[in-house]
């Protein structure tokens, strides 16, 4: 009777491991797209400007979604180009009777740029530095 | 001098003063850079929409712009205006791609009053705020914004900005408001300024600005200001090892279920810079979403963790963040009630918890429970119930209170008392009737503000005078050309009237014959009814009373059924006398169909039958 028993807990304490390790695996498909070309580097994985992250053991693998990617059209970089400077070069220090102040000129400006996706989607990234070419 | 007792009353007093009248010091104004008829000054006429209430393109621009200002006032704690220049200018856009806009601080300052560490840049909406003095002439933030986006089929294949307060933008639109938010944001010192594509710090010698002295490189354990051009550099791509290391951040891991690692939440430093968003926001993969993420992905739902990485830069907050309420439109109305929409917001309750009450400075036209708001979400529904029959204007005040402190808008209410309208439905205009018709006349009267009015409806005759009151009534009229006036009179003693003309036929050449009939079948009153105009051997004047006839019997024409008609009947029958048209046209009263007499065209036994049974008393009809 009890050798009985015992079998039966062993197995009920296998089924919920095995089901805890299943939950573990991330949700292939869900929310966020798949990455490519992966290679290790410690606990983070990277790839081709994608990436996943492997932030702790209690951590599900998630991935950055496809509109990191945008490929921007060639006017939209010539102006972003023209907005946005985030080189200091040139920009003075002024001394004042309140403090040390800088003129930024219209320097390290952010720059919102709307991209409609093959959905028809809108998607909007904030542009801090130009695009390298 | 004073007791304990009258300081603590004074300062009782102060404290319901200071709860009931709260008053949020930061003031952040849009300076309108824009030039007549364009910008801010589009005089495009537009409608309302998601609790704007700009009826321009100009004015709902502007609308946003102060909206996501006062999103922001409501959180910084400050006496330091700050100025944020915009203006609306075409930039870049093809069919599937638009520069939106671009903004920033637009000047950064160290070593200023109060500042907590030397040699360290802030931007100077912030250093202001840490002074607690205006340090430059210049304005704080300054922001341009594309205007080509909107009603421009080559721009974004015609998508336009959304101008609505609600979050609830369509599918293909751009939200203005977020965007504004995110980049006052920035604007406000949610940006590094080291050179991200050299890792170079700002200036020479290389200065620390605020925000890098929390970025960290987790894996080497250091803060930016604390590493190498190079290590910097490479920092900015070290996917989900660049954290933001600020206590306040850090005390909201618990909120997010990805995006954080090793106790911080991670800035976004994708492998490739190209990108060109990394550092200055949080990681893209931070759930739930938020405004400071580099891709803007969901609705407005506040600044979320941005309000607790400015205090972590230095900002001084407020402890508690009164609600926020939207312009309300003024209104004028005619009818029994009407709606209008506004806009609510709070950064830390929820909008279900909030709680309004509302005050008009005219009682007697419209009073607190005339006012209710209906919704849940951002976008509510005022309803506006004036006292029935009161006309005039009324200043409305929605309150909205946390609980902790309460925030007004106010509206002009004008109530006026619209014309009631009436329609004659039966008979049409220019009917004409003989004069022992019963003419049915019927009417519908509505108002808007006492709905259905047709009872009311009062009926004259230009000929016979007043003929009733009701949404029905029936008359005999006089002969003659009437003109029948319907009118209508609302609770507000405004009227209506509609008239139509009735002729009513009589028999005015005196020939038997009534002229409507004359004029019908002979187009003229000339004939006197001897003659016979269809030649049938039947007199115009038997033709007329044979249509007039009715099947009862009356075989002597005498008005009455009785046993002189047996006694004629019985000499028909017997081939003792040749029925007239018209008598034929009284007797034939058989077969009875259904109790009514139903002619056949022909007098026998059988219309006999029926007669002496009716005579008998024994049937009616």
């Amino acid at each position: 009777m009890i050798k009985k028993s015992a079998i039966a807990l062993f197995i009920i304490v296998f089924l919920i491991l095995f089901l805890f390790v299943i939950s573990l695996k991330p949700f292939a498909g869900s929310g966020k797209e798949e990455a490519v070309h992966v290679e290790v580097k410690d606990q983070t994985v990277k790839g081709d400007g994608f990436k996943a992250q492997v932030s702790s053991i209690n951590h599900p693998v998630q991935k950055v979604s496809k509109s990191d990617q945008q490929k921007l059209e060639p006017e939209i970089q010539n102006e972003l180009q023209k907005l946005l400077n985030t080189s200091s070069e040139g920009l003075r220090e002024v001394v004042t009777e309140k403090g040390v102040m800088v003129d930024l000129e219209d320097r390290f400006r952010t720059a919102p740029v709307a991209t409609i996706n093959k959905k028809g989607e809108v998607l909007i990234q904030d542009h801090i530095s130009p695009p390298k070419n | 001098m004073f007791s304990n007792d009258f300081i603590k009353l004074i300062f009782i007093i102060c404290s319901v003063v200071l709860h009931v009248s709260p008053l949020n010091a930061t003031q952040i104004t849009i300076v309108n850079l824009d030039g007549a008829n364009e910008g801010f000054n589009d005089n495009t006429p537009v409608l309302s929409v998601g609790g704007n209430t700009g009826t321009t393109i100009g004015s709902q621009r502007l609308q946003v712009f102060e909206y996501a200002a006062r999103v922001w006032e409501t959180i910084i704690d400050g006496n330091v205006e700050i100025k944020v220049e915009a203006n609306f200018d075409p930039l870049t856009c093809t069919s599937s791609s638009a520069v939106l806009g671009a903004a920033g601080t637009t000047a950064l300052f160290r070593d200023f009053p109060n500042v907590p560490l030397a040699l360290t840049l802030y931007p100077v909406a912030l250093a202001n705020n840490i002074a607690g003095s205006d340090l430059t002439l210049l304005p704080d933030i300054r922001a341009i914004f594309n205007s080509d986006v909107d009603n421009n089929n080559n721009c974004l294949n015609n998508t336009n900005w959304y101008y609505g307060l609600d979050g609830n933008k369509p599918f293909n639109s751009v939200e203005l408001l977020q965007v504004v938010m995110h980049e006052i944001a920035h604007g406000l010192g949610f940006q590094t300024f080291v050179d991200i594509t050299t890792g170079q710090k700002f200036g020479t010698p290389g200065r620390n600005d605020v925000y890098m002295l929390n970025l960290e490189d987790h894996s080497l354990g250091q803060t930016w200001d604390q590493l190498t051009n190079n290590q910097r550099l490479a920092s900015v791509t070290d996917t989900t090892d660049l954290h933001w290391v600020g206590s306040n951040v850090t005390t909201k891991i618990g909120d997010y279920t990805s995006g954080v690692n090793q106790g911080h939440v991670q800035q976004y430093a994708p492998a490739s810079l190209a990108t060109g968003s990394s550092v200055s926001h949080f990681d893209s993969v931070l759930t739930p979403d938020e405004l400071m993420e580099p891709f803007i992905t969901s609705s407005s739902k506040g600044p979320g963790l941005a309000i607790q990485l400015m205090q972590d830069i230095g900002w001084q907050l407020f402890s508690n963040f009164s609600p926020i309420i939207g312009k309300l439109s003024d209104v004028n109305m005619a009818g029994l009630n009407t709606e209008t929409q506004f806009v609510i917001g709070d950064n830390d309750t929820a909008l279900t918890s909030l709680i309004f009450s509302f005050a008009s400075s005219n009682i007697t036209l419209i009073d607190s429970p005339g006012l209710s708001v209906a919704g849940e979400e951002a976008l509510r529904t005022l309803i506006i119930t004036p006292n029935t029959g009161v006309t005039g204007t009324a200043t409305i005040t929605v309150n909205v209170s946390d609980g902790t402190t309460t925030v007004s808008e106010s509206f002009l209410l004008t109530v006026t008392n619209s014309k009631p309208t009436i329609v004659i439905d039966s008979p049409a205009d220019g009917t004409s009737y003989t004069l022992t018709d019963q003419i049915t006349f019927q009417a519908t009267a509505t108002d808007a503000e006492d709905g259905l009015i047709s009872e009311n409806t009062q009926w004259t005759s230009s000929i016979d005078g007043v003929l009733g009151t009701g949404s029905i009534v029936n008359a005999v009229l006089s002969v003659g050309t009437h003109n029948i006036v319907a009118s209508i009179i609302d609770s507000g003693g405004v009227t209506s009237s509609v008239n139509i003309t009735v002729n009513v036929y009589g028999d005015l050449d005196n020939d038997g014959m009534n002229d409507l009939w004359e004029l019908t079948n002979f187009g003229t009153l000339d004939r006197n009814g001897s003659g016979d105009f269809d030649g049938d051997g039947i007199s115009d004047l038997d033709e007329y009373l044979i249509s007039i006839s009715k099947p009862d019997g009356d075989l002597n024409i005498d008005g009455i059924v009785n046993v002189l008609d047996i006694l004629i009947a019985q000499q028909i029958l017997n081939g003792q006398l040749v029925p007239t048209p018209l008598q034929l046209a009284h007797g034939d009263v058989a077969p009875l169909v259904g109790g009514v007499p139903a002619p056949d065209g022909q007098y026998n036994i059988a219309d006999m039958l029926v007669l002496m049974r009716k005579v008998a008393g024994i049937i009616s009809y």
